[in-house]
């Protein structure tokens, strides 16, 4: 009787719990499945959120041979808040979005410019947004970036979100999530930046989506944008870099050699010097000989490793100056966290004598000493 | 259903670090004693530790002078009121703990789980599960603690493993930057949600083996799963920590490796399962306590209507237990939790051992 019981109260639970699936509005081919968001505010204060979504239709029937639909589609809602928009997309489509699935959010430029941290907060408050979604900048508005199709059946927030990922190999990317962010949005010592995405039409109904650049943010208006050197620099700066490859020239052997970067180490060590905030940066680097191009490219001597470690020693020094230099002096901006670091070690010091970090940036002192060491140099190292 | 009445010490041991571990893992930064720097959590958990140690002094004096005895067993020998009394405080303060648990469930499942649904079907099939295993008796929570204990511990390693590499020394902050207040506070705040110090003074006498030991290993575990969990939280997030409701929630999203990507489903599972237990054992004391001092055979009823009572008391006033964790200042908290784990033992041991150095002379 007792087993009975037991077991018809299980039955009883079991009703229960699956009375979830009453709600159709739940089933997974009834939700909008929200991929990407694009954020641009309008002039006359409301938000114009770009939504790309998943076919369900199609993605579940990616053979079905029926005119379903691009695997992905984009449509624009507007609403006083990133909240307020999203919930219109609701009653617009009839579908409830499911938000747990996005990958990135993207800003326009124009947004950036006028400061995206009010729009942040909807994606920190909702627990149904993942707090390692990455963020990103448009070069012109969200909606290029957000609505561009970048082929038959490619998911362009998949293929966006691969060529975030690619820092973990390029020296040139630089991917950033939410939590990340706010991090450095909240600080008084350290500036957030976020990867520019550019949309170009390669061809009819095609898009190329591509990284042009990294935008630097003042709190969390978008202040200046690095080059390619610069955000190679801030890699480096960041201990970042894990494989990435720059070239260097020789003028000495006439070539340009490019280089693979194996390992990447940075040391700041700040210091008080003559009452000025110095810091010391020491780099260490192991690379590998990527591509020789010279007269006679497949040979190299114990010379020629020498003369092109100096150079690129020297090639990397200069970088990280420039980059110093333009972030420090011309901009005030600190994206590489020295102020995080002064303040740690020097914490009384900050304390007493610095108001604000960013008045402080152009009189910071530094110097950068830089180790490359070459550990392999591929075929063609007859002469070693 | 009951068929011992003697667990092992190390299934108390169980029982009271699973206990421990939820309060830990439904922390949340918000609230009048949140720290401000991330570096605090560590000095916080030294000071939290040597709190603990210090609420225990009761727990040592009771283990010194009444070794095979409960706080209740003691409260009859100096008075049967005494013991009556005793038994209604103690089990006022589960059930209190009780309902704060399954408060802080609710709004971890109304938050994270089902945001967009009533929780309250939850809640009804959480305390109806929870009934069932106090039901079973000691042997069976501290079995199920046992088996929980290897699941929370195996998942969170599994987590720091993952956030092994999110960690960046950058995020954490100068220790002591306000001062050592914060810290202090913090410490003292987490020392009050410590519980398990009356938990033991009623269950140390029914476990057999050697107390000390577990007791150490207990403070011991306990200390270092705390600088471990705010260690990976604070170092993965930085300040982030401090937009969270439940930052250990926020880490277990950050830790994904490989193909696992969904960690926090994994420490969801844990919570629930960790919450489901302490709610057991809540409900199995208070029945145990009014069992000794009122009506023997009524422990199924004693667990029952309790768990009516804290499942409509969720339904019905769920804000007020939740509220107590942000609205209540630590001097309120503080008090309430010193006159039950402090006050009440250290009474009761006085009057004892008055009556018994009178019984002597």
């Amino acid at each position: 009787m007792n087993k009975v019981l037991k077991i018809l109260a299980l039955l009883g639970l079991l009703v229960l719990l699956f009375s979830g699936c009453q709600n159709s509005e739940n089933e997974l081919k009834n939700r909008l499945i929200v991929q990407a968001i694009g954020i641009d505010a309008q002039k006359d204060g409301t938000v114009l959120v770009t939504l790309q979504t998943l076919n369900t239709e199609m993605a579940g029937n990616p053979n079905s041979g029926a005119s379903l639909g691009d695997v992905v589609t984009s449509f624009q809602v507007t609403g006083k808040t990133v909240a307020d928009a999203i919930s219109n997309a609701a009653t617009m489509i009839g579908k409830k979005p499911l938000l747990s699935q996005n990958r990135l959010v993207v800003f326009g430029r124009d947004t950036a410019e006028q400061g995206i941290l009010e729009h942040l907060d909807f994606f920190v408050r909702d627990t149904e947004n993942r707090t390692t979604v990455l963020l990103a900048v448009s070069d012109t508005t969200a909606y290029d970036v957000v609505s561009a199709k970048m082929g038959e059946n490619v998911l362009t927030a998949d293929s966006i979100e691969a060529i975030l990922h690619a820092q973990q190999f390029s020296t040139d990317v630089v991917g950033q999530a939410l939590y990340s962010v706010i991090n450095k949005m909240e600080s008084d010592t350290a500036d957030a930046y976020l990867p520019v995405l550019k949309a170009s039409e390669e061809k009819e109904d095609e898009s190329k989506v591509e990284l042009c650049s990294v935008a630097v943010f003042q709190k969390d208006k978008l202040q200046y944008e690095l080059n390619e050197e610069g955000i190679t620099a801030l890699q480096l700066l960041t201990n970042e870099v894990e494989i990435g490859y720059f070239s260097v020239e020789n003028p000495e052997y006439d070539s340009t050699t490019v280089l693979k970067i194996r390992k990447s180490r940075v040391k700041i060590q700040p210091a008080v010097k003559n009452g000025n905030i110095h810091f010391d940066i020491q780099l260490q680097m192991t690379v590998d000989i990527a591509e020789n191009q010279t007269e006679n490219p497949f040979g190299v001597s114990k010379e020629f490793i020498q003369s092109t470690t100096k150079c690129a020693k020297e090639y990397i020094t200069n970088l990280l100056d420039e980059s110093l230099k333009q972030s420090f002096v011309v901009n005030q901006a600190d994206p590489y966290r020295f102020g995080t670091r002064f303040l740690k070690a020097y914490t009384s010091y900050y304390k007493e004598n610095i108001e604000d970090w960013k008045a402080v940036l152009p009189s910071v002192e530094y110097n950068i000493d830089t180790q490359i060491e070459v550990k392999y140099v591929g075929n063609g190292a007859e002469n070693i | 259903m009951e068929k011992s009445t003697k667990i092992s010490i190390w299934q108390l041991f169980s029982i009271v670090l699973l206990s421990r571990l939820l309060t830990l893992l439904t922390y949340t930064p918000v609230g009048a004693e949140s720290l401000k720097h991330t570096s605090d959590y560590f000095p916080a958990v030294g000071f939290a530790v040597l709190f603990i140690l210090l609420f225990s002094l009761p727990l040592v004096w009771q283990r010194k002078a009444f070794p095979n005895q409960d706080l209740v067993d003691i409260a009859y020998y100096a008075s049967p009121l005494l013991s009556k009394g005793t038994s209604l405080c103690l089990a006022f303060f589960f059930t209190f703990n009780a309902l704060t648990t399954l408060g802080k469930l609710e709004w971890f499942v109304g938050t994270i789980i089902f945001p967009e649904n009533s929780s309250s079907l939850f809640v009804l099939i959480c305390v109806a599960a929870a009934c069932y295993a106090a039901s079973l008796g000691l042997e069976a929570v501290g079995r199920a603690s046992g088996i929980s204990l290897v699941v929370f511990c195996a998942s969170f390693i599994f987590i720091m493993f993952a956030m092994a590499d999110k960690t960046d020394f950058l995020n954490f902050s100068p220790v002591f930057y306000d001062g050592v207040q914060p810290s202090l506070k913090a410490g003292l705040d987490a020392a009050t949600r410590t519980v398990e110090i009356a938990v033991l003074s009623v269950l140390m006498p029914r476990a057999s083996g050697n107390p000390g030991k577990m007791y150490t290993a207990f403070i011991t575990s306990l200390g270092g799963w705390m600088l471990l969990v705010f260690f990976f939280v604070t170092g993965g997030l930085g300040d982030f920590v401090f937009s969270q409701l439940f930052p250990i929630h926020a880490m277990a999203e950050l830790s994904q490796f490989s193909v696992f990507q969904r960690f926090d489903v994994l420490l969801t599972g844990v919570w629930i399962l960790t919450a489901f237990i302490k709610i057991s054992l809540l409900l199995y004391l208070q029945a145990m306590l009014l069992q000794k001092s009122f009506v023997p055979k009524w422990k199924n009823i004693y667990i029952l209507v309790t768990g009516v009572v804290i499942f409509l008391v969720q339904i019905l006033f769920g804000g007020v237990f939740s509220e107590f964790f942000f609205g209540t200042s630590l001097l309120e908290r503080l008090i309430f939790f010193v006159l039950f784990v402090v006050v009440l033992p250290l009474a009761v041991l006085t009057a004892a051992t008055l009556k018994r150095k009178r019984a002597h002379e």
